[in-house]
């Protein structure tokens, strides 16, 4: 899957550790998931999306082989 | 995400405080027969029969389960902000050092025999759970991951 959460973060001038501070998460996680190491739930999805009011769609996409 | 599972996250700070004076216990138990005079239990009464191996000093039971409270305590504490992506590096450190320990003991089991086989039985007591936390903390901690970035 993939995300444009750092894109996001660059246009909200947003260290990692202030997303996983507003969506309270840890920091790791979100390093994680831009990293495209961990696939986060439909839960924090939903978050993020909401955090940036933004449809889950223009964050997360699905990619050739999901 | 809630973990009932774990405990508090100061008991993390008590095992790493605890590990250290346990292991030197242990070893001092273990190799140099060292023992506590009040972890001796009183002598038995039933009389011994041909060969008596009963041990009336708890000191060994004590050092290990120092250890093993402190190991358990390092491992299953909560994180300061526990969420998703942390307890699934919990659970795959959990997976990968499980798979270890069995893969220890198999190679044990074909290359080693008599008490040599026992000290790997010995080992293995532990090799979960340290295995476990080397890990853990590699992967939650240490790893490129682990690194700030910034926007």
């Amino acid at each position: 899957m993939k995300n444009y959460i750092k894109v996001e973060r660059a246009r909200h001038n947003m260290t990692q550790a202030d997303l996983a501070e507003k969506i309270n998460v840890s920091r790791q996680t979100i390093v994680a998931i831009e990293s495209n190491k961990y696939v986060p739930s439909a839960i924090l999805v939903l978050k993020i999306a909401r955090f940036f009011a933004k449809p889950v769609e223009e964050i997360f996409q699905l990619e050739e082989e999901d | 995400m809630k973990n009932s599972l774990l405990l508090p996250h100061i008991c993390r700070k008590i095992g790493w405080v605890l590990i250290f004076p346990s292991i030197i216990f242990m070893i001092a138990v273990i190799m140099y027969d060292y023992s506590v005079p009040f972890l001796k239990l009183p002598p038995p009464t039933v009389p011994a029969k041909t060969f008596d191996i009963r041990d009336n000093d708890m000191s060994n039971e004590v050092a290990i389960f120092l250890v093993f409270a402190s190991l358990f305590m390092i491992a299953f504490s909560k994180e300061k902000r526990e969420d998703e992506y942390v307890a699934s590096v919990r659970l795959r450190a959990l997976q990968i050092s499980v798979y270890v320990n069995y893969f220890v003991l198999a190679a044990g089991l074909f290359s080693l025999y008599g008490l040599g086989f026992l000290m790997v039985l010995y080992a293995n007591l532990f090799t979960i759970l340290v295995i476990f936390i080397a890990i853990y903390y590699f992967k939650l901690h240490f790893k490129k991951v682990g690194k700030e970035e910034l926007a």
